[in-house]
């Protein structure tokens, strides 16, 4: 179920763009986090950004590992990423109550930490993820037609 | 098929981000603005 390579080229363009984007959107948020006063502008960027990449990056994340050859449980680096996406997006949605519980003026001084220091945790998460997307390092689970690791060419019989 | 040693770390590295987060949200849960009420007592 490989995608044809014009829709593949356009699917990995979005993941690229609403991922790295999830990237800046945590570390504007964990600026906003460390400058007082600005927690409802803490709340609209996590309702109306970071929430929204989130979900567009563990979808676009899905179409691309089931659409190319790379599959979704074939190779380790695309599971740990899988991983990595899905406890980072779980988080940030169990955070939404608390960040708009602070932006109403609830909630004191742990939780203002406390979001400070999940955005800590989830740029540390994506980053993570993004070196995996661009190493690609090796180890597979199972063996299929996906693209073979580099594994060095068989000498010729002497 | 033993994983790689990378995808262990990485494995440890996860499971102890989020026993920190779950730990921190509930410390945070913990914690309560005055309320109304206790403002009214004037307590600090």
């Amino acid at each position: 179920m490989t995608m044809p390579p014009r829709l593949r080229k356009l699917a990995l363009t979005l993941h690229v763009a609403v991922s790295v984007g999830w990237i800046g959107a945590v570390a504007a948020f964990l600026a906003l986090a460390l400058t007082r006063d600005a927690y409802p502008a803490m709340a609209a960027i996590t309702q109306y950004v970071i929430v929204p990449l989130a979900v567009a990056s563990l979808v676009t994340g899905l179409v691309q590992a089931v659409g190319t050859p790379w599959g979704l449980l074939r190779h380790y680096w695309v599971v740990v990423k899988l991983a990595f996406t899905a406890v980072a997006t779980l988080v940030l949605l169990v955070q939404v109550g608390p960040i708009t519980a602070v932006a109403h003026g609830s909630g004191g001084q742990a939780a203002r930490l406390s979001l400070a220091l999940h955005a800590c945790g989830g740029l540390l998460v994506l980053v993570t993820s993004l070196v995996l997307s661009v190493f690609k390092p090796r180890g597979r689970l199972t063996r299929g037609p996906a693209r073979e690791q580099a594994a060095p060419a068989p000498l010729p019989p002497p | 098929m033993t994983p790689p040693r990378w995808v262990l770390f990485l494995g440890i590295a996860l499971f102890a981000l989020i026993v920190m987060a779950v730990g921190a949200m509930i410390v945070s849960s913990g914690e309560h603005a005055p309320t109304m009420h206790a403002s009214a007592q004037g307590s600090p």
